[in-house]
């Protein structure tokens, strides 16, 4: 498949940065030249670490896909920006950090307007009782960190659930290291007084 | 265990969750194609809006010529009636 795509990188041609798989730096330049198969590629080689990042921003499948396929285009429309100064993939989470995050906030304003199901989620806190399956607690912590603010949510969901670490949380957000931690430890205070409400 | 260490725990079992297996690469692409398209449209509004303020520019010049020309006649009917009037 040919796009008419014009980008400064068609002209010049940059060498593979160090950080950057060759394969995708060819994928990149192809697909800054037109190229959807080269795209393509991309998407096939990303789209199962990126789905599983945006599994922590919701359960809901065709939300889930979404979400999956606007980190992509996204990516795509900004193809032109990436320096390759840090592996393509590492680019693409932060994307995806973004997109959900975003889709978080939007989500918010929607669910002001309606009111939601407390009740449902305390009985899913209360049928807990640690011998949970990998799904049943990730409904559960979902469950939990849906009562956080979206902000609470992104830092306390990329540390523990993501497993980030404090510098890795900093790099997806865009925020410093320092934000991280402050954000964090209040997060955990707020989200700690949630549940001691819950229980 | 106090309730964040739960949470904690719950947190690291649900890490390990398998991820259900998806392929979005046709649905990427016409993502792509209707993003390009959406801001194609972008390009092309701005450029339609300054053409109907150039035109505006025009016809408005063009009514204040005619505006100017009608108000003539009108003067003529008007300086002769002064004159019976006087």
């Amino acid at each position: 498949m040919k796009w008419t795509r014009s980008s400064p990188s068609a002209l010049a041609r940059p060498e593979c940065p160090e950080a950057v798989d060759a394969a995708d730096w060819r994928d990149i330049q192809a697909a800054l030249d037109g190229d959807g198969d080269a795209y393509s590629r991309l998407v096939r080689r990303y789209q199962q670490p990126i789905a599983a990042s945006m599994w922590r921003f919701t359960r809901d499948r065709g939300q889930w896909e979404e979400l999956v396929q606007d980190v992509f285009v996204e990516a795509y429309l900004a193809l032109g920006t990436y320096r390759g100064l840090s592996p393509l993939l590492h680019w693409l989470r932060r994307i995806a950090t973004r997109v959900g995050y975003r889709w978080w906030k939007q989500r918010t304003r929607r669910q002001a307007l309606t009111p939601s199901l407390v009740q449902d989620w305390d009985r899913l806190l209360a049928d807990d009782r640690g011998d949970s399956s990998p799904s049943e607690a990730a409904q559960v912590v979902h469950a939990i960190l849906d009562r956080a603010s979206v902000r609470d949510r992104l830092v306390l969901t990329l540390l523990y659930l993501e497993g980030c670490t404090v510098e890795e949380t900093a790099r997806r957000t865009g925020w410093s290291v320092t934000m991280v931690k402050v954000q964090a430890f209040r997060a955990r205070k707020r989200l700690a007084k949630i549940l001691k409400k819950t229980s | 265990m106090d309730a964040f260490e739960r949470f904690e725990t719950l947190a690291g079992l649900a890490r390990v969750e398998p991820i259900p297996p998806l392929d979005v690469t046709q649905r990427v692409l016409g993502g792509i194609r209707r993003a390009e398209r959406a801001s194609a449209v972008q390009w092309v509004l701005p450029v339609v809006s300054g053409l109907s303020a150039v035109a505006a520019a025009v016809v408005a010049v063009l009514a204040l010529q005619a505006w100017d020309m009608l108000t003539d006649p009108l003067a003529g009917i008007f300086s002769s009636l002064t004159v019976v009037i006087q």
